[in-house]
């Protein structure tokens, strides 16, 4: 389903407002609880870059359908959250949350024309290693308080559509060019951090 | 005396285009939390973002190089032209990552000088070899470029944002280069890009001497 193109002041609103309310609450309950999830999204790096290459990898479909591409990444975080019960040590599942990021932003990079089906078991594979690294977090137990992760997965939908409306209405061959150093970018910083965690194995 | 009449409707709808595109950068560069919020040591200043980005612009034998990539992506006109500046840094973060983990690399500084002079000469004798060429050149030399920076990558700071930062700074040194390189579609220009390749090789030259140990 094609959604129309936001306004630059709707997406300068959202981009004001989302890190204000990740931020506003300080006291105990579900509301803290949400803003942590939030928090823990926005502060860092692979859970934005995940989003990030899902959205890119949404642009890059032949038919883009941005609300299957939402549902996608949501099942996968959400399964990934849950199915961290089954994990039992946490350096694994973040060594292979940053692989996966090498290998997306090697994708993009590459810019190589994928079918649509394989972009969106990409895009749930990428939700659902990121949700997998977000429930490996000690205090995460979604069963117990699902505020965080309730967090977490509203503020990467909201980061999905607003990385997806600029960058899927600009096809020219500089903006495609942009999007192929996002994605150099991405496998950079990817590759760094997976350097620092096995440096400190 | 301008001709034709002006178009009120068309200047209105550009300068409310353009403050809506301001808007929207400014609303970008208010995101707190990500690198201005943060009242550790450390995110934007030393071992962090900023640091990361003096860093590359601190010897002047990376600036050099870096500019020459641009340069000679000019030169080469497309698809190098943006191959080039892209491949570079990223694989630049892999030398990062050899230094990181302090695989033992030798002569890291010579590779250093090494690509100001060849970069240099490539520039000055606008050679246009194949793309597969220069794009091994290119990644020869961004890991002799990215090896130092991995090792001198501060264990206090935010090391990721350093390393953010130097990508970040070579990415712009490239756009410096490829600015000054696109004089080279006139004549004029063709002798000043040249000029600059002679130069950029000159200085390669100088820390060649200096890392060998002939002059002290």
């Amino acid at each position: 389903m094609r959604l129309p193109a936001p306004k630059l002041r709707h997406l300068s609103v959202l981009l004001v407002i989302v890190p204000i309310v990740v931020h506003a609450h300080q006291g105990a309950g579900w509301q803290h609880g949400l803003a942590d999830g939030a928090r823990l999204t926005v502060g860092s790096v692979q859970f934005l870059f995940s989003v990030l290459a899902a959205a890119l990898l949404t642009c890059r479909e032949a038919r883009p359908n941005y609300l299957y591409g939402a549902i996608a990444l949501v099942t996968g975080m959400v399964l990934g959250v849950f199915g961290s019960y089954l994990i039992s040590t946490e350096m694994p599942v973040v060594l292979m949350v940053r692989c996966w990021l090498i290998f997306l932003g090697l994708l993009i990079l590459s810019d190589i024309r994928l079918p649509d089906r394989v972009i969106n078991v990409l895009r749930f594979l990428s939700g659902g290693l990121a949700g997998l690294e977000f429930g490996v977090i000690p205090f995460i137990d979604p069963l117990q308080d699902p505020s965080p992760t309730t967090g977490f997965v509203v503020v990467s939908i909201a980061i999905f559509f607003a990385f997806i409306f600029p960058a899927n209405h600009y096809r020219s061959g500089w903006q495609r060019i942009s999007i192929r150093v996002a994605g150099s970018w991405i496998a950079a910083i990817a590759m760094i951090t997976a350097a620092f965690l096995l440096k400190n194995i | 005396m301008l001709s034709g009449k002006f178009n009120y409707r068309e200047t209105a709808a550009l300068r409310l285009s353009l403050i809506k595109q301001a808007l929207f950068i400014t609303s970008i560069l208010l995101l707190p939390g990500l690198a201005w919020s943060h009242v550790e040591v450390g995110v934007v200043g030393e071992g962090g973002l900023l640091s990361g980005m003096i860093h590359p612009v601190t010897g002047l034998d990376h600036v050099v190089a870096m500019v020459a990539v641009g340069l000679w992506g000019a030169i080469l006109r497309a698809p190098a032209i943006w191959i080039l500046p892209i491949a570079f840094p990223l694989i630049m973060t892999v030398g990062a990552v050899l230094g990181i983990l302090e695989v033992p690399i030798p002569g890291i500084d010579l590779g250093i000088a090494a690509s100001s002079i060849v970069l240099g000469v490539m520039v000055a004798g606008s050679f246009r070899p194949p793309l597969w060429v220069a794009f091994l050149l290119i990644a020869f030399f961004a890991i002799c470029h990215g090896y130092p920076h991995g090792v001198a990558m501060p264990d206090f700071g935010v090391p990721l944002l350093y390393a953010a930062g130097f990508v970040i700074s070579t990415g712009l040194l490239h756009v410096s280069g490829i600015t000054l390189g696109l004089m080279y579609k006139w004549q004029a220009g063709e002798v000043v890009v040249r000029s600059l390749g002679l130069v950029i090789a000159a200085t390669g030259v100088y820390f060649l001497i200096m890392t060998l140990g002939i002059m002290k």
